[in-house]
Order: structure tokens, then sequence, then C-alpha cells
């Protein structure tokens, strides 16, 4: 199991934006979605996920309301701003940069 | 621009409704446990062992509050929140000392803006009057007063031997009594007696009538004539413009009003605004013993005259007057 200070610094970031990029969601379903994609490698847990949120949203990256959710409790909905639009797009290109990069050393020899 | 702006709007809110917002965080991390659990349960875990499962993975609870706390990144509003609540606690608890420290600090606060406010008045203002840069005010001492008065004697001697200044003026500022007319009940009040060229030398025009003459000033108890403030002109005659002519009474003496003096003048002492001026002259019959009274020369300075010059005049003169005026002095009080 990866914790979450396991992940690159800044990576959390960039998961938290591309997945909600696709809809708004709430924050257990953002954990739950990160785990399914990453088929069960990554786990980010509580601790990480909300102040990761929170910087996000005083960043003006995502917004965030209360709304029902699917099992009728009131949940707190993620969505993502314009302004994380465009962090999403800086962020994941420098991710493939930088992961591709990394690769390159790591399979070299 | 619009980044900034939602940014503030959460460090805003978090500060404000610190309250809300926690209970919120908590309320989403509630959730979050029990769906842990619940994914737990449906795995066949017990309830008691789903719950302890979820605990471990999720982590300490008050932790990540404090995370979220710091990542809004208000922690120092809300520090500062309540910090001044504890003060306040503290102050209700020892009041005493808080009256005392709030006294204390008022008292310190209204003695240095009083010091200021001393300052301001007398050393920075000017007076009010043109060319303000060209006034001196002319001091004498001796070696036992730091400042005394002149004698007439001596402001005559001064008078004569002046190459230095354009003019040399005196005043004094005696209590008198001050009446509108003969009948009137009159009220004590401050008076000037000046020398007839202080208007004009301090190049102060009445706003209405006009000042005094050089040789209203020139004989003794003859020229009753005064200009009159604008405060009294205005209080006291409504300002009307015929009050030129008018009979006022000064220590029950008639004097006639030939001129009122503009609103910016106030005299020539920043501490104190005489509401009548009359000549020197007329000292005697308005004040009984005016001899006593100490004069206040005033000098302006010729425009081209560099201080040094003046100041070396002023000496020569002193000298003389040294000299011509021991006797004079020597048979004090009773001197003019």
């Amino acid at each position: 199991m990866s914790k979450p200070t396991d992940l690159v610094q800044g990576t959390l970031d960039l998961l938290i934006l591309k997945i909600i990029a696709l809809e708004p969601m709430h924050g257990w379903a953002i954990a739950q979605r990160i785990r399914q994609m990453s088929n069960e490698v990554l786990q980010v847990g509580q601790s990480a996920l909300y102040p990761a949120l929170h910087k996000l949203e005083r960043q003006g990256w995502i917004n965030s309301e209360w709304d029902t959710s699917e099992t009728n409790r009131r949940v707190r909905y993620y969505s993502l701003t314009r302004a994380g639009r465009k962090a999403l797009a800086e962020e994941a290109a420098n991710w493939e940069r930088l992961s591709a990069a990394i690769s390159g050393i790591v399979r070299a020899v | 621009m619009f980044r900034w702006l939602s940014g503030l709007r959460v460090v805003v809110r978090s500060a404000i409704f610190r309250k809300r917002v926690e209970q919120e965080l908590d309320e989403e991390m509630q959730y979050h446990l029990e769906q842990e659990i619940n994914e737990r349960l449906e795995t066949g875990l017990s309830a008691e062992e789903a719950r302890y499962a979820a605990l471990r993975v999720i982590g300490s609870i008050s932790k990540s509050r404090d995370e979220c706390r710091d990542m809004r990144g208000t922690r120092w509003v809300e520090n500062l929140i309540l910090d001044f609540r504890y003060s306040l606690r503290s102050i209700k608890r020892s009041k005493g000392l808080a009256f005392g420290v709030v006294v204390s600090m008022g008292l310190g606060l209204g003695v240095t803006a009083c010091l200021f406010s001393q300052a301001d008045f007398f050393v920075f203002r000017p007076l009010p009057v043109p060319e303000t840069n060209l006034v001196v005010r002319v001091a004498n001492s001796t070696p036992e007063r730091l400042e005394a008065a002149f004698s007439y004697p001596e402001y005559q001697d001064y008078v004569e031997r002046n190459h230095s200044f354009s003019g040399i003026a005196t005043y004094e500022t005696p209590l008198v009594g001050f009446a509108t007319n003969a009948t009137q009940q009159p009220r004590m009040t401050l008076g000037m007696p000046v020398s007839g060229n202080l208007f004009s030398m301090l190049q102060v025009n009445p706003v209405v009538g006009r000042g005094f003459l050089p040789e209203e000033d020139s004989v003794p108890s003859r020229d009753a004539v005064a200009i009159i403030s604008y405060n009294v002109w205005q209080k006291e005659f409504g300002g009307s413009t015929d009050v030129i002519g008018r009979d006022i009474r000064i220590n029950g003496y008639s004097f006639k009003i030939v001129g009122v003096a503009p609103k910016s003048f106030t005299g020539v002492e920043h501490y104190v605004q005489p509401d009548v001026y009359f000549p020197r002259m007329m000292i005697h019959p308005v004040l009984e013993s005016g001899a006593n009274i100490p004069r206040r020369p005033f000098g302006t300075s010729r425009p081209a005259l560099r201080a040094p010059e003046a100041r070396r005049d002023d000496q020569t003169s002193q000298r003389g007057c040294r000299a011509d005026c021991k006797a004079v002095r020597n048979r004090a009080p009773g001197n003019e």
C-alpha cells in the first residue's frame, strides 16, 4: 500500500484535478476513484485528501458546494474552476515531462 | 484576479464562520469514515472490526483537521481571533488592572497630545500677519530675569537708534472693562494698547474703517479711537458696517470705533486674543497706573537686511541704551 506521503510532491493535486475534471465529486468518491483507476495501487486517506482539497480551494482551482448524494446524504461536491482547468493542463504536461524523464533514467542500462 | 478573489473568499469565510467551516469538515470526514466502514462491512467483517480497520486506514482525524486548517491559510486569522477573545477574558478577570492600564495609557496619550499641540501652537504657528518671516520679537533681559519688559524711554531709544528695522511697534495686554455703549454693563476682557504704527507696520488692514494714524498716538489722552476685533464685531455688533464712529466704553472711558480688525488677525500673542485695540497714548485715562504695564516691542526687519547686521545694530543700540537708561530705570516705577 502506498501512503499518500510517498506520492511525488504535488502529484495528489494533479490526481484530484484530473478526477473532478470529469464530473463534480465528493471527497470519499475522489479517494475511491483514485484507488480504482490506479488498480488499488494508490490509496489516498482523508489525512492527505482533505488538506489537499482545502489547499486547492484556497488557490481558486476548485469550488465546493453542498448537495445531496445518491444515497440521500448531505455531501460536499468539489468541481473544477476555469483556473483549475488551466492548472490541470499545465500540471499534466509537467507530469508527462517529469515521468518520461524519470522513466528514461530508470529504464536505461 | 478571479483566482485571487476566490482564495480571499475562502480565507474570509473560514475566519468569520470558523465554527461552521469546522463543522462542515467534520461532517465530510464523518461521511468518509462511514463509507470506509460500510465498505469493510460488505467484505464480511463485524461492525466492531470494520470500524477499527477503517479508523486505522484513515489516521488521526484531529491531525487531518489541523492540516486542513493550515491549508486554508487562515490559521493566523483564527489565532488572532482566539488571542483577542483570550485577552478579553483576561480583562474581564482582572478589571482593576485593565482599568489601570487603560487610564495610564489614556493619560500618557493625553499628555503627549497636549505637549505636541502646545508645541504646534506656540512654536510652529507663525503670527497671523503678512510677511511673518520678517517680523521679529525684540526681547530684553537683565542678569536677574531672562525676559524683562521695556520702559517707554527704552523703547524710544530703540526707535531713535534703529537702523535695522523698518519699524518698531509696541503693545501691552491689560485686562479692561469693555462695554459696547454707555449703558451696558461692562465685561472684563483683554484690551491692547498699541503704538500707532502697529497695524500699518504689520501690514494688517482693517476689514472696515481704518487703522490708527501716527498722530493718534502722539499726544497723551487726546485721541480716544479704538479698533475692535473681528469677533466682537460679529458677536456684539452683528457684523454691521455702521459700527464706525460708534461710542464704546473701555474702563468707562468713551472711545470712538475707527476700524475692525480682519478675521485672521487675533493679536500678536498666540495665547491671548484682545477684543479691542487703542492707542498707547490712551493708557493713562484708561488705566490708573499705566506706567507699570510692561511693553513688548516689535520690529520688522527690512527685507534686504541680513540677520547678523540687525543683531549688530541691535547690540549697539542696547549698549547706548544701557548707559542712557540706567538713570531712568533707577527712577522706576513711575518712569513714563
